[in-house]
């Protein structure tokens, strides 16, 4: 009888649960929020499965600035950098930085503003949560979490940029991140994120496997390998005008 | 004995348990379905929707196949309502946020006798990313949708309902509340709903509604009666009043209606009415309070059960357009009207350009069509697979090509895969008007087609592009022959020529059309009251054939004996012949089973036992949603109705699997269900299938794929459900299984492929590589998970990207080991992307989830289609092998120079150092300048190429084909295999004789000169 209350009051519980709790037991379970503060810059070395040939990239990342860079036939080539001001990526026919667009440096200046995780700014940052139906994650059950940011820049416009968050019920872990691509000619395409293989480094869990999907079709793995928090990183390493 | 069965039982239970516990997507995992269209005929669109200020924005509902959406102005589209019923009836946007807020009503109001069924009304609150139903759950056809411009929150819905029985879920609802609750404030009787709402566009409080009479059986139909009528309510619904003040006498049938947007008080009518001369436009200046008839013109009466709508131009209240068999359009307010031409036959709805009255886009039986010159030519929209196939069946060429007929699109066939992927020109027609069974012989290059009742049966040579009716004639003595409009053609699975036809007999040929036989008596029940269909359609007229009733609609001939013949009728009958069509049984199921008259839709023998079958019944022509799917073991003297827990609409096709009698697979009105248990537990399948009509389905014997025909999303495939015949009892409870492959054969095509032109629809090909299959008890979401391919002494051939899914996961190898690490160099070389392709054999697979290992094989034998000899891929496999070396043993050297050049840089700063390492240096220069390329850039400033890049190249060359490599590329590897061992030999020499001793001097300095040089297998394991 008594186990029979208890598990009516533990559904119900788990119904009532608010977005705003959901992220807190997120943000307990990947280390806490100290934790996750604690490390200011990152290096993530990661390998990406280009259908039979592994290609290696390196994250970097630190308050304000993040550059990713790919090593091919020993030559490093930059697929997206900003410094703080400007975002920029390598031209692979000369080898040159590039700057990107005005929207695109509008775009990635926005996003960095969610580190060191989206789940402990979003208040500070006026986006809004809300919880959505629940859906399954390749099979595992997962809350889910629609996050309202502030618009982004896509063909001289401001659009839409809400995020949906796939918490699993379980663990707590991220599972999934879905969004609707807002620009180019994939526009309208569910664009999703599948996050696996977490594993501690730096105080926290970090997913060391990142599937993109786009319209429910896989289209690219990263496999991290090495995840390193609070490395020293030179801004020379970031900055547009030096490379 | 007793022992066995009592453990088999145990274990049928514990399977049916633990299939209890899961859901598809639980199960199925990586199984994706594979949707190929094509788009080239596109299908039935039911409704247009532009957006009030966005020509960008254009919304398109159809038919079978969801909600289409386009945000590039009509160029291409995406489907947004996948995960819901696919019969389209009306689309709203709301006209106060109809960015976020768009309104979709389910059930096709173009009432044919193929029209689906809708299940409610669905709201999107964010621009059509994720739906809700609001309810309305019983309307099965919404009309329209009307949202208040002045309070969003107040929405008014027309409900057609029911077409085949009563309902009293019709006539007009309203929500004051944003959908949440609904009240119907308007209704007239159970036979009779509204077929057309409209608004006044400047008084939200004024509203039009057309009622309509009408009804279906599977035998007739019948449009009008003395309940059709238009009303106004000018009090937001609360009252109704008839405005028929100028129109004729009588019973009314459909009635279309619209208001000019730039003119609200004046309305358009297209009337059905008894009279011919009456029919057609009326139009009315004051708000519907006086009626002229303008127009009877063929177009504007034409058949108004199907093509009941009247658009108006948003500016001129004078031009307007006519839905239609061609359209109809007129810019003198209705006098006069000109047809469409150049689009295909049968419109339902227009669209005028909110910016640009030039701009028309219309919908109709073969999709969506564009004008930019005001409706004088149009162009078609490639990218729509909406098409309604009736029928799938396939042939036994490598990749195996599907046949299939479409609602008003003919009969095709095109291929299952085709490179650089399934575009619309690789169709290719072979039947004309509505196509159903298509067939391909099994062993000539024939193919037999149906038209529209038989109109037609075609027997078409492809290798001789001729054509030849077949179709069989009454012999003497004969009754008129009865034919379904979905006539079915059977061949018989046990001999080539021979081809069934099914009237009210079972005719059956032997030499492929050219002689028939009659081999049965009538197997219907020959009702003469359900063959009254000259007097189909009402007030109009409508005898297409599409009602011809009391016909054989499945027959299919046992693939384990030949004199086994199953029949099943339109109206109910289930026969047997046992002894090649001389007595026929009539096997029936008793009205327990299913009730009196269900369809039989088709019957399938079973491939494991002579006296089993399976059958689809299906009564939704009587009213009767239920799934019905039954079987006997004892040649039909008794059926079981199999368990449909959970199954959601009526049944059109039961599949045995060809190899595992177990396992089945059902198509319903609303998708594809899959039974591991003999049909005692069913789970939806919905990775990547919609909700869509299943009407038939086929599987390829070698690729063992399911191909299935859906009405509204063209041909979609599962590739390679062998997967599902391991999946166990035991399995289910393993953490992880490594689950038995096909042995696999490489695809050794090239790839370069066709094209497609922007917006064109692109079917995707299946994956041919090896695969890699396992079940995961739970997802894969903390700690490692990796996946090795390594040959029989362990060493590593390449790494995969695990699947990390609860259920089956499938991840591809293509055969091809790591790529060889090139050298560093100033820019890219052309190759080395890739590695070697393997040689057939067993390769170890080893699967690792956190601290558990599974170890698995997979086998590639050399395929009899590759088009090369296992000689020729030795040769290939020796030579590139012997180029992936080459191109290493340059990344290594040259990683030596490089290491060297940086000593020597370090060293140049010291005076006393300076001369002898300028020259060292020079050396180690010019022997890096032949090793890789030193300057220049990636595009048309490149320098010429050195070793690494010739090496590169000629290894892409080599290792890229899959025949043995012509006698020039093998000299040139040997060319640059000398010239490779050359460049080393220098390098050695410069190190004996230059660095040796400036080491030893810098290092008795106390200068660091250690250029640190990696061994040469570190350095390659540095990827």
């Amino acid at each position: 009888m008594y186990s029979l209350l208890l598990a009516m009051l533990m559904i119900g519980s788990a119904f009532s649960q608010t977005a705003e709790e959901i992220i807190s037991g997120y943000v307990k379970a990947m280390g806490g929020e100290e934790a996750i503060r604690k490390n200011q810059t990152w290096k993530l070395s990661a390998k990406v499965d280009m259908g039979g040939m592994e290609l290696p990239i390196v994250f970097l990342k630190a308050p304000n600035k993040m550059k990713v860079y790919a090593t091919f036939q020993g030559m490093t080539f930059v697929q997206q950098a900003y410094d703080g001001t400007t975002a920029w990526k390598t031209n692979q026919m000369t080898m040159k930085a590039e700057k990107s667009t005005t929207e695109e440096s509008t775009n990635i200046a926005q996003d960095l503003l969610e580190e060191p995780d989206v789940m402990i700014t979003y208040k500070s940052l006026g986006y809004t949560v809300a919880r959505v139906d629940d859906e399954k994650v390749d099979g595992s059950d997962c809350y889910a979490i629609k996050m309202t940011k502030k618009p982004r820049l896509a063909d001289g416009v401001s659009v839409d940029n809400v995020v949906t968050y796939y918490i699993d019920k379980s663990s707590s872990a991220l599972l999934m991140t879905r969004t609707i691509s807002q620009e180019g000619p994939a526009k309208g395409s569910v664009v999703e994120t599948l996050f696996s293989d977490y594993q501690e480094a730096g105080g926290v869990f970090v997913p060391f496997s990142m599937t993109f999907r786009i319209a429910g079709a896989a289209a690219q793995t990263i496999k991290f390998e090495k995840a390193e928090p609070n490395v020293t990183i030179d801004d020379k390493e970031f900055a547009y005008e030096i490379n | 004995m007793r022992i066995t069965l009592l453990a088999a039982t145990l274990l049928a239970a514990l399977f049916s348990s633990a299939q209890n516990n899961l859901t598809g997507d639980d199960l199925f995992g990586d199984l994706r379905a594979r949707q190929i269209g094509p788009a080239v005929m596109s299908g039935r669109i039911t409704d247009l929707e532009g957006h009030p200020t966005n020509p960008r924005v254009l919304w398109v509902g159809t038919a079978g196949g969801g909600v289409w959406k386009s945000e590039n102005g009509g160029l291409s589209y995406l489907p947004v309502f996948d995960k819901h019923n696919q019969s389209i009836g009306a689309i709203t946007l709301d006209p106060t946020n109809p960015d976020k807020v768009i309104w979709v009503g389910t059930g096709e109001v173009w009432t044919r006798n193929s029209v689906s069924v809708g299940d409610g009304i669905y709201k999107s609150n964010d621009g059509g990313q994720t739906w809700n139903k609001t309810g309305l759950e019983k309307s099965e056809r919404i009309s329209a949708i009307r949202v208040n411009p002045k309070n969003n929150n107040q929405v008014f819905v027309g409900v057609l309902g029911n077409l085949w029985g009563n309902s009293a879920d019709r006539g007009v609802y309203k929500t004051e509340d944003g959908g949440k609750s609904w009240e119907k404030i308007f209704y007239l009787n159970d036979s009779t709903g509204c077929s057309e709402l409209i608004m006044d566009p400047s008084n939200p409080n004024t509203l039009y509604a057309a009622f309509w009479e009408f009804r279906r059986t599977a035998y007739s139909f019948s449009s009008g009666g003395s309940s059709s009528a238009l009303y106004k309510s000018i009090d937001g619904g609360k009252t109704w009043n008839k405005i028929h003040n100028g129109f004729p006498a009588g019973k009314l049938g459909r009635i279309a209606i619209a208001a000019a947007p730039s003119k609200a008080d004046l309305l358009y009518a297209v009337l059905e009415c008894e009279k011919p001369q009456q029919k057609g436009l009326y139009r009315s200046e004051d708000g519907g309070a006086n009626w002229k008839h303008l127009n009877a013109d063929f177009e504007l009466s034409v058949r108004p059960f199907y093509f009941s709508r009247i658009v108006i131009d948003p500016k001129n209240p004078d031009i307007i357009a006519k839905a239609g068999l061609n359209g109809a359009f007129s810019r003198d307010g209705g006098k006069t009207f000109r047809s469409f031409s150049g689009i295909h036959a049968d419109v339902h709805d227009i669209w005028f350009g909110v910016q640009n009255s030039d701009e028309i886009t219309l919908g109709d039986d073969g999709g969506v069509w564009r004008s930019r010159d005001g409706g004088n030519t149009f162009e078609h929209v490639k990218g729509l697979p909406v098409s309604q196939f009736y029928h799938v069946s396939i042939d036994n060429q490598t990749p195996y090509n599907i046949y299939g007929g479409l609602q008003d699109n003919g009969s095709w066939y095109g291929p299952s895969a085709s490179i650089g992927g399934i575009v619309n020109g690789d169709w290719n027609r072979i039947g004309e008007g509505d196509g159903f069974r298509v067939l391909a012989h099994p062993t000539k290059k024939i193919t037999y087609s149906e038209m529209q009742g038989a109109e037609s049966i075609w027997r078409y040579d492809i290798d001789k592009k001729s054509t030849k009716n077949i179709k069989p004639y009454p012999q003497a003595g004969d009754p008129k022959l009865r034919f379904n409009w979905n006539t079915p053609i059977a061949l018989s699975p046990n001999r080539p020529d021979r081809i069934y036809v099914g009237s009210q007999f079972v005719h059956r040929s032997e030499d492929r059309g050219e002689t028939w036989q009659r081999i049965s008596p009538d197997l219907t029940s020959n009702d003469p009251k359900k063959q009254q269909q000259d007097k189909s359609g009402g007030l109009s007229t409508d005898n297409s054939g599409a009602e011809n009733h009391c016909t054989i609609f499945t027959i299919a001939e046992s693939p384990i004996d030949e004199n086994t013949i199953w029949a099943g009728t339109d109206d109910g009958n289930i026969q047997l012949s046992e002894d090649g069509g001389k007595s026929w049984n009539n096997r029936t199921p008793n009205q327990t089973v299913a009730p009196k008259n269900t369809w039989v839709y088709q019957i399938e023998p079973s491939r494991f036992d002579k006296q089993s079958a399976y059958a689809a019944l299906e009564g939704h022509t009587q009213n009767d949603l239920t799934p019905y799917a039954i079987k006997t073991t004892d040649g039909g003297k008794t059926w079981n109705r199999l368990p449909m827990i959970g199954v959601k609409g009526f049944v059109r096709h039961i599949h045995e699997d060809l190899k595992s009698p177990n396992l089945l697979f059902l198509g319903t009105e609303q998708g594809l269900y899959i039974s591991l248990n003999g049909g005692q537990d069913w789970l939806a399948f919905t990775n990547n299938m919609p909700p869509v009509a299943v009407h038939y389905m086929a599987q390829d014997p070698i690729t063992n794929d399911l191909i299935l025909a859906t009405h509204g999303r063209g041909v979609i495939i599962l590739d390679d459900v062998s997967p599902l015949r391991s999946i166990t009892a035991t399995v289910l409870q393993q953490d992880a299984t490594l689950l038995p492959t096909p042995i696999f054969h490489f695809n050794d095509e090239t790839g370069f492929g066709k094209t497609a032109d922007a917006g064109e629809y692109v079917g995707g090909n299946p994956n041919r590589d090896a695969r890699v299959v396992y079940y995961l008890k739970n997802r894969h979401t903390f700690g490692k998970m990796n996946l090795e391919i390594q040959d029989s002494a362990g060493k590593k051939l390449a790494s995969l990207p695990a699947g990390k899914k609860k259920g089956i996961n499938i991840v591809y190898w293509d055969g091809r080991m790591q790529a060889p690490k090139l050298a560093k160099a100033k820019t890219f070389a052309r190759g080395g992307f890739f590695g070697p392709r393997v040689l057939p054999g067993s390769y170890k697979v080893v699967l690792t989830k956190a601290n558990q290992t599974y170890n698995g094989s997979i086998v590639y034998q050399h395929g009899p289609t590759s088009g090369f000899t296992l000689a020729d891929k030795q040769l290939n496999h020796r030579y590139s092998m012997e180029l992936y070396a080459l191109n290493e043993d340059v990344a290594y050297a040259t990683y030596r120079v490089d290491q060297l050049i940086a000593v020597c840089d370090s060293l140049s700063k010291q005076k006393e150092f300076a001369k002898t390492v300028a020259t060292i240096k020079g050396k180690l220069d010019n022997l890096k300048s032949t090793l890789v390329v030193t300057t220049g850039d990636n595009y048309v400033g490149t320098a010429p190429p050195q070793l690494k890049e010739k090496l590169a190249t000629l290894f892409n060359e080599v290792a890229g084909y899959q025949g043995a490599p012509s006698q020039n590329e093998i000299d040139n590897i040997n060319q640059l295999s000398t010239q490779t061992k050359k460049a080393i030999a220098e390098l050695e020499l410069i190190l004996e004789k230059d660095w040796k001793p400036l080491y030893k001097k810098a290092t008795d300095k106390g200068l660091n000169a250690d250029p640190k040089i990696k061994g040469r297998a570190e350095f390659l394991s540095e990827r």
